[in-house]
C-alpha cells in the first residue's frame, strides 16, 4: 500500500513556511493561534453547551479544575463544543455518559483544539503549542482515561499526543457497556433502513469498525445494510477538519457521492461517528435534494434517543424502567 | 461663535454632490446663526453655472477658478484653499474619498483640529465643537469634542445630516481665483479608469440580493445565487465579498462601489458599515438578515431577521419556489 | 527602495463579541485579543512586494506600549527586515495629531523613500496618513488599492473612488500612500517565522529621543478627544420578525412581494 498522506503534509509544511498558505485558511489559522478554536470564538464560550436550560435538567456536566479531578475525561474539540448543530453530539454524548455511571469532566474554557487538522496543514509549530498546552491541562486534571466523540480529536489524543492515559471513542465505550449489559436500547420499528458510515479517523486510520456497527446491531430491530464501499475501503464524506473553511474545486462534492451511496444500498438513515462528517453529509443530503429520503444522525445521539432512562433514587441503587415508549 | 464656517462643494461637471446641503444643515448645527460660505474650485463655465446655482442657498460664494484645478486634486486644492481661508475657519468637507484625501493634510497646515466621519453634532461649549462619531464598524459610537479655537476642518458622514428646506437666498458669487498663486503639486492627475459593469449592472437592478461577510466561504454564495434567481433578483455584495474575489468588483454596493437604487434589497450576513450603506440610495425596502443581532443593518433596515443566513436562505428559497408553482 | 510601514495594535473584533466596560468610558478589554490593522498589513504585503521587486528594506513601526512589540514581530516574520517601537508614558491620550506628529520625528531621523500606513483603523478615522504626509510636506494620496513603481523618482498609483472606478495619479517619491484592503493578497505567517523572530532585537524610541516635545503629545495637547463610548439610543430601527424560521419566511414572502420584491 502507499502512504501518500504524510508526503503530502510535508509538502504542506515547506509550504506554510514559505507564507505560502491559501486566503480562506489564514483566518482560521490565525484564530486557532489566538483563540484555540477556528471560529475565534471566546475560550470562556467552550463550555456554552453545557448551560442550556433544557440540557442542565437532563445532565450536569462539571468542569475539571484544581478544585475538580474527575476519573474520566471527557475532550469534546473545537467543532463539537462551539457549533450549533454538533452540540447537540456533545450534550448527547454527555447523557450517555452519565447514564452509564462515568465520574466525567470536561476541561471547558482550559480546553483547546486538539490540532489535529493543524498538523495535517503543515502548521507544525501551532500544532506543537497546542498539543503542549493541552497535554499539560490532561495532566492536571488527573483523569485517568480520555474519551471523545470526534475522531479526529481520537487520533490526535492517541496517535499523535504523547504522555497521555488511555484514549477511546465513544463508540468504543458504549459498544462494551452494552455487551456488559449496563445500557439498554429500546427497539426502532419504524420501517427506517440505517447503514453506517465509517469516518476516515475511526475507520481507515484506527481500525475501529465493528464497535459502533456491534452497537447498532444491538438495537432490537435495526434494520441495517452495508454500503459497498465500508470498513476498510469506505469513501470520505470529503471534510477533515479545515476543510469546512478550504473550498476545494470539485465537479461532484465527495459528500454528495457518498450520499447517493447510501440511497444505493437501499438506506434512508445514515449513521456516522464523527461531527465533520455530519456536517458534510448534512449538508450534501441538501445539496442533492435528497431532503425527503435521506437524514443522518450520530451514533452517540442515536443511544440516546434509543436508551431507557435510568431514575435516580437517593440510594446507592439505581432502579431501570423495563418498558418505556 | 465668531469662527467663519466654510463648506466645500464636491461637484461634477458642474453639478453639485447631495452632500452640499447636508453641509449646510450641518453648520446650522455649529452655529444656527451662521452663514457659511461655499467654496468651490473648478474651472469654465460650469464652474460658474455651479455658483449660480449655489447663490440660492448660501449667501457668499468663494470661485477658485484655475485651469489645473479643473479636476480635483486634493493635493493641488489644498493649497488653494489654504491660500484664501481666514484663520480659524471651520472648513466642512464630506468624509468621502475626496475628503480623507484632503482633510487631515488641510487641518495641518491650517494648523487646526482633524474630526473625520464625524456623525451627529451636538453645538458649540465655550472653545469645543462636541460632536458624535462611531468606531468599531459601527458598533459603537463616541461623543467626541473638538478644541475649535484656532479653527477645525470637519468631514461630516454623507447621508447624516438631513438638508433642512430653508428660504433660498440671494448669495453673492466672489471671484478668489487672483488670491491663489500658481499651483503645483508632486501629484499629478492622469486618469480615471471607469469600473467594467461585467454581466450585470446592479444599478439598474429593482430587486437586490446582497451578501456580506456572513456568507462565509465562496460555496455559499451560491446559496445566494438560488436566492435571487428565486426572486428574478441580481446578487450584489459589500466590501469583504469582493476582497475575498469571490464576487467581481462591479456587484460591490457601497461608497467605493456602485451606487444601487433598488425597491427591495435583502441584505445577507452584512453587517451594515456606512460605506457600504451609502451606496443605497433611495429608500429602498430592506430586509436583513444577520445572525447578529445587535448588527448596525439593524438600525436601519426596515424588517430584520436574527438567523444564519446559511440556513435561512436555502429555506426561503425553497418556499418562494414551492409558492410560485 | 526603503520602505516604511507605520502599523497600529488594534483589538480583534471580528466576532461582534466586544462590549463596552460598565463606565462607558471604554470597551471591555478583558477577553479581548489583538493583532495588526488589517489595513496595515495590507500594507506590510504591498511594502514587501515593493521591495522584493526593487531591492531594499522595509521596516516597521507603531506608536505604543510593550505589548505592541508583538505586532512589529508579526511584520517582521511577514518579512519586514526592522521594527521600531515609539513608546513614551506623555503619548498617553493623544490624538491622531499627536500620533502623526510622533511619526514625523521618526521619519526626519530615519528617512524612506516610501512611506505607507493602512487607509484606516478601528476607529475609522483614517487620518495619521494625511496628516504626517503634511507635516513631513511630502505628497499623499489615499485609498490606494494599486501601485505602479515607474522609476526612482516616482510611483504611478491607483485610488479607489466613487462607482468601483479607479483614479489614477503619478506621485513623486519620497511621499506617503494609504493603502485599501484587497490591494494583494497577504501571505501567512505561520508559528515557526514568529518564533524565529522572538528573540530579535526592537529598538524602542521615546519623545525626546524624536526630539519631540512632551507639550505637544498627550491628553493636554489633544485637540480632539473621545469623551465616552456608547449605544445610542435605538430608533425606530428594524421590526424584528419573531416566530419560528417558517412563520418568519412567510411574513418575509408577504412583505416583499407586497413593495414588488417577487416576480
Amino acid at each position: 500500500m502507499i502512504e501518500y498522506i504524510d508526503k503530502v503534509i510535508d509538502l504542506r509544511r515547506g509550504m506554510v513556511d514559505d507564507g505560502n498558505v491559501p486566503q480562506s485558511l489564514q483566518k482560521p489559522l490565525k484564530a486557532l493561534e489566538s483563540r484555540g478554536n477556528p471560529y475565534g470564538k471566546m475560550e470562556k464560550k467552550r463550555a456554552e453547551w453545557t448551560l442550556s436550560s433544557d440540557f442542565r435538567q437532563s445532565c450536569n456536566v462539571r468542569i475539571a479544575d484544581s478544585k475538580l479531578s474527575a476519573d474520566t475525561l471527557y475532550f469534546v474539540d473545537s467543532i463539537t463544543s462551539y457549533d450549533a448543530r454538533m452540540q447537540s453530539i456533545a450534550q448527547a454524548t454527555a447523557r450517555v455518559l452519565d447514564h452509564l455511571g462515568a465520574d466525567f469532566a470536561i476541561l471547558g474554557a482550559t480546553e483547546k483544539d486538539s490540532g489535529h487538522e493543524v498538523r495535517r496543514f503543515g502548521e507544525e509549530t501551532l500544532f506543537t503549542e497546542l498539543r503542549d498546552h493541552n497535554t499539560e491541562a490532561i495532566r492536571y486534571s488527573g483523569a485517568k482515561r480520555i474519551i471523545t466523540s470526534d475522531p479526529h480529536s481520537f487520533n490526535a489524543l492517541k496517535n499523535d499526543y504523547a504522555g497521555l492515559p488511555t484514549v477511546e471513542h465513544i463508540s468504543q465505550l458504549i459498544a462494551r457497556e452494552v455487551k456488559a449489559g449496563n445500557i439498554n436500547l429500546t427497539a426502532v420499528d419504524d420501517g427506517s433502513v440505517f447503514t453506517y458510515h465509517d469516518p476516515c479517523y475511526l475507520g481507515r486510520h484506527n481500525q475501529v469498525y465493528d464497535d459502533p456497527r456491534d452497537v447498532l446491531d444491538s438495537i432490537p430491530g435495526l434494520q441495517r445494510v452495508e454500503m459497498e464501499r465500508c470498513r476498510d475501503r469506505s469513501f470520505c464524506c470529503g471534510g477533515g477538519g479545515l476543510m469546512l473553511f478550504y473550498e476545494p474545486r470539485e465537479t461532484e462534492r465527495m459528500g454528495v457521492k457518498r450520499v447517493r451511496m447510501a440511497a444505493e444500498a437501499g438506506a434512508n438513515v445514515i449513521v456516522t461517528a464523527c461531527p465533520f462528517c455530519m456536517v458534510n453529509i448534512e449538508d450534501a443530503i441538501k445539496v442533492a435534494g435528497m431532503e425527503d429520503r435521506m437524514t443522518a444522525i450520530d451514533l452517540v445521539e442515536l443511544v440516546d434517543r434509543q436508551r431507557v432512562p435510568r431514575i435516580r433514587s437517593n440510594s446507592s441503587l439505581t432502579a431501570e424502567v423495563s418498558n418505556v415508549l | 461663535m465668531t469662527a467663519r464656517i466654510f463648506a466645500y462643494i464636491v461637484h461634477k461637471g458642474g453639478v453639485a454632490d447631495d452632500t452640499a446641503p447636508e453641509m449646510l444643515a450641518a453648520a446650522k448645527l455649529i452655529d444656527p446663526a451662521a452663514s457659511p460660505t461655499a467654496i468651490v474650485t473648478g474651472a469654465g463655465p460650469t464652474l460658474d453655472a455651479l455658483c449660480d446655482t449655489l447663490r440660492n442657498s448660501f449667501s457668499e460664494v468663494w470661485k477658485i477658478s484655475n485651469e489645473v484645478l479643473a479636476y480635483p486634486n486634493a493635493e493641488l486644492v489644498r493649497k488653494a484653499l489654504v491660500a484664501i481661508l481666514p484663520p480659524s475657519s471651520i472648513v466642512l468637507l464630506p468624509h468621502s474619498h475626496f475628503g480623507v484625501d484632503l482633510g487631515p493634510g488641510l487641518s495641518v497646515k491650517l494648523n487646526s483640529a482633524s474630526v473625520p466621519d464625524v456623525v451627529a453634532i451636538e453645538g458649540v461649549e465655550g472653545a469645543y465643537l462636541k460632536v458624535v462619531r462611531q468606531e468599531f464598524g459601527g458598533q459603537f459610537s463616541t461623543h467626541v469634542r473638538c478644541d475649535i479655537s484656532s479653527g477645525a476642518v470637519i468631514q461630516l458622514r454623507p447621508g447624516a445630516f438631513k438638508p433642512t428646506s430653508s428660504a433660498s437666498v440671494q448669495g453673492k458669487v466672489i471671484d478668489k481665483s487672483s488670491a491663489v498663486d500658481a499651483l503645483s503639486a508632486r501629484r499629478r492627475y492622469i486618469k480615471t479608469v471607469v469600473a467594467e459593469t461585467g454581466d450585470v449592472d446592479i444599478s439598474k437592478e429593482a430587486v437586490l440580493v446582497s451578501i456580506g461577510r456572513g456568507i462565509q466561504e465562496q460555496d455559499n454564495v451560491a446559496i445566494a445565487q438560488e436566492l435571487a434567481e428565486a426572486m428574478g433578483a441580481a446578487l450584489s455584495c459589500s466590501r469583504p465579498v469582493v476582497d475575498a474575489k469571490w464576487l467581481p468588483k462591479s456587484r460591490q454596493v457601497g461608497s467605493s462601489g456602485q451606487t444601487v437604487k433598488p425597491k427591495v434589497y435583502i441584505a445577507c450576513g452584512i453587517s451594515g458599515s456606512f460605506q457600504h450603506l451609502a451606496g443605497i440610495k433611495g429608500s429602498p425596502f430592506i430586509v436583513a438578515i444577520n445572525k447578529n443581532p445587535k448588527a448596525p443593518i439593524f438600525q436601519i433596515a426596515d424588517v430584520g431577521i436574527v438567523d444564519d443566513v446559511l440556513e435561512f436562505l436555502p429555506e426561503l428559497t425553497n418556499k418562494i419556489r414551492a409558492v410560485a408553482k | 527602495m526603503d520602505i516604511l510601514v507605520c502599523v497600529k495594535r488594534v483589538p480583534d473584533t471580528s466576532e461582534n463579541e466586544i462590549e463596552l466596560n460598565g463606565a462607558g468610558s471604554d470597551i471591555a478589554r478583558d477577553d479581548l485579543v489583538y493583532s495588526v490593522n488589517e489595513w496595515d498589513n495590507y500594507a506590510t504585503e504591498e511594502a514587501l512586494q515593493i521591495a522584493e521587486h526593487t531591492g531594499g528594506n522595509v521596516t516597521v513601526v507603531t506608536v505604543g506600549g510593550e505589548d505592541n512589540e508583538e505586532i512589529l514581530r508579526r511584520e517582521m516574520a511577514l518579512g519586514a527586515k526592522n521594527g521600531a517601537l515609539i513608546s513614551d508614558e506623555a503619548i498617553e491620550g493623544s490624538d491622531n495629531a499627536g500620533i502623526a506628529g510622533l511619526l514625523k520625528a521618526f521619519v526626519q531621523k530615519n528617512p524612506h523613500d516610501l512611506i505607507l500606513t493602512g487607509a484606516q483603523a478601528e476607529d475609522g478615522a483614517a487620518q495619521v496618513g494625511g496628516m504626517l504626509a503634511a507635516m513631513l510636506d511630502y505628497p499623499f494620496a489615499s485609498l490606494v488599492s494599486g501601485i505602479e513603481v515607474m522609476d526612482g523618482k516616482k510611483l504611478l498609483v491607483s485610488r479607489e473612488v466613487e462607482g468601483g472606478n479607479k483614479e489614477v495619479n503619478e506621485i513623486d517619491l519620497p511621499c506617503v500612500l494609504s493603502i485599501q484592503t484587497g490591494i494583494n493578497e497577504p501571505r501567512y505567517v505561520g508559528m515557526r517565522g514568529i518564533r524565529q523572530v522572538a528573540s530579535l532585537e526592537i529598538p524602542t524610541f521615546s519623545a525626546s529621543d524624536l526630539g519631540v516635545d512632551k507639550a505637544s503629545i498627550g491628553r493636554s495637547a489633544a485637540k480632539v478627544q473621545r469623551t465616552d463610548y456608547f449605544v445610542p439610543a435605538l430608533g425606530k430601527g428594524a421590526e424584528i420578525l419573531a416566530g419560528s424560521r417558517d412563520e418568519i419566511i412567510d411574513t418575509m414572502i408577504d412583505l416583499v412581494k407586497a413593495k414588488g420584491g417577487l416576480r
